[in-house]
């Protein structure tokens, strides 16, 4: 990362992204750092659990991000160009 | 919203035991609510660990405490550290928060869980001015491992609704406060807790024991918030 900070959040949405995102279910506390880091493809739902809103919703830097940023490794990532897990590594 | 931020390290300090305090610098003014956290990169592969944030909303410095007991990846990282290194922070994170017009207030923590609430209770103590009881129930294991003593003593003596009871699980013979788990301690200070929120930082099983403990002792299910990633 630049020595500058970077705000997370997309001002305008991506056209498309190459990186899939999936939550696993048994492993979301729902402590929602996902939806803080990439709202715009992540939601909580009513049992508090991650879903998955837009794959295209945010760019790929803070799909990966939210994924990272999550306590219990319940988010992957898959680059659809390739097919290679992204994260967890 | 959240931001990166590459932060300075201007102090690291050995509190006690395996619990260390770093003061991170950062370029621009960190915003956050007491009791959140941020997330560190603690490998150059991305992998992050989640720390709580252990001071007040203030400027362009936070303090974070971490336990380094685990000895994990974050444990290592943070030891390999020195003052005038940088860490890349991703924050501030999470919705463990205070409510917006709260009364009596219990917080109980064990071990490093005590964090958030260090800066939650200054914002009520000294930002809110809130006059209610405010109850502080901390478990540690052994005496030499306690930290930030003096200054939850202060509060206590400067704020007569604030009540800072420690428990240990491995007392020495000399120990004449509470002993055992922050549970017991709960009950054999008082009956009721009714009308009181809760906030529980600590292990799992301790946040499902000392919840049983408080629905008994009165306090609503949807009163009782804890931290969900510690």
């Amino acid at each position: 990362m630049a020595d500058q900070t970077y705000t997370v959040g997309s001002e305008n949405k991506p056209t498309k992204t190459k990186y899939q995102v999936k939550v696993i279910n048994d492993k979301c506390i729902g402590a929602a750092s996902c939806v803080a880091v990439a709202a715009m493809t992540f939601k909580l739902n009513d049992l508090n659990k991650a879903d998955i809103i837009d794959q295209d919703g945010n760019v790929d830097l803070e799909k990966l991000l939210a994924a990272q940023s999550c306590p219990t490794a319940a988010i992957e990532v898959i680059d659809t160009a390739t097919g290679e897990k992204i994260w967890p590594k | 919203m959240p931001q990166i931020f590459n932060g300075l390290i201007v102090k690291k300090v050995n509190l006690a035991g395996n619990y260390w305090q770093f003061t991170l610098e950062f370029p621009v003014k960190f915003a956050f609510f007491a009791g959140q956290y941020v997330s560190v990169k603690v490998a150059g592969d991305g992998t992050r660990r989640s720390y709580s944030i252990a001071s007040a909303p203030d400027g362009n410095q936070i303090e974070l405490l971490i336990d380094v007991g685990p000895m994990g990846l974050g444990s290592k990282y943070f030891l390999s550290l020195n003052e005038g290194d940088t860490i890349e922070a991703l924050g501030p994170l999470g919705r463990f928060t205070l409510g917006p017009s709260l009364k009596r207030v219990l917080f109980v923590a064990t071990g490093s869980g005590i964090v958030p609430f260090r800066p939650m209770i200054r914002e009520l103590l000294e930002g809110r001015g809130l006059a209610d009881e405010i109850h502080l129930n901390w478990g540690m294991r052994h005496e030499e491992d306690l930290f930030w003593m003096d200054e939850f003593k202060k509060l206590e003596t400067g704020h007569a609704n604030f009540k800072f009871d420690v428990v240990l699980s491995k007392p020495t013979k000399e120990w004449s406060a509470c002993s055992g788990h922050v549970n017991d301690c709960l009950v054999k200070h008082k009956a009721s807790y009714l009308g009181w929120e809760a906030y529980l930082c600590g292990s799992q099983q301790m946040i499902a024991e000392v919840t049983d403990v408080l629905m008994k002792l009165g306090v609503k299910q949807e009163d009782i918030h804890f931290e969900k990633f510690f």
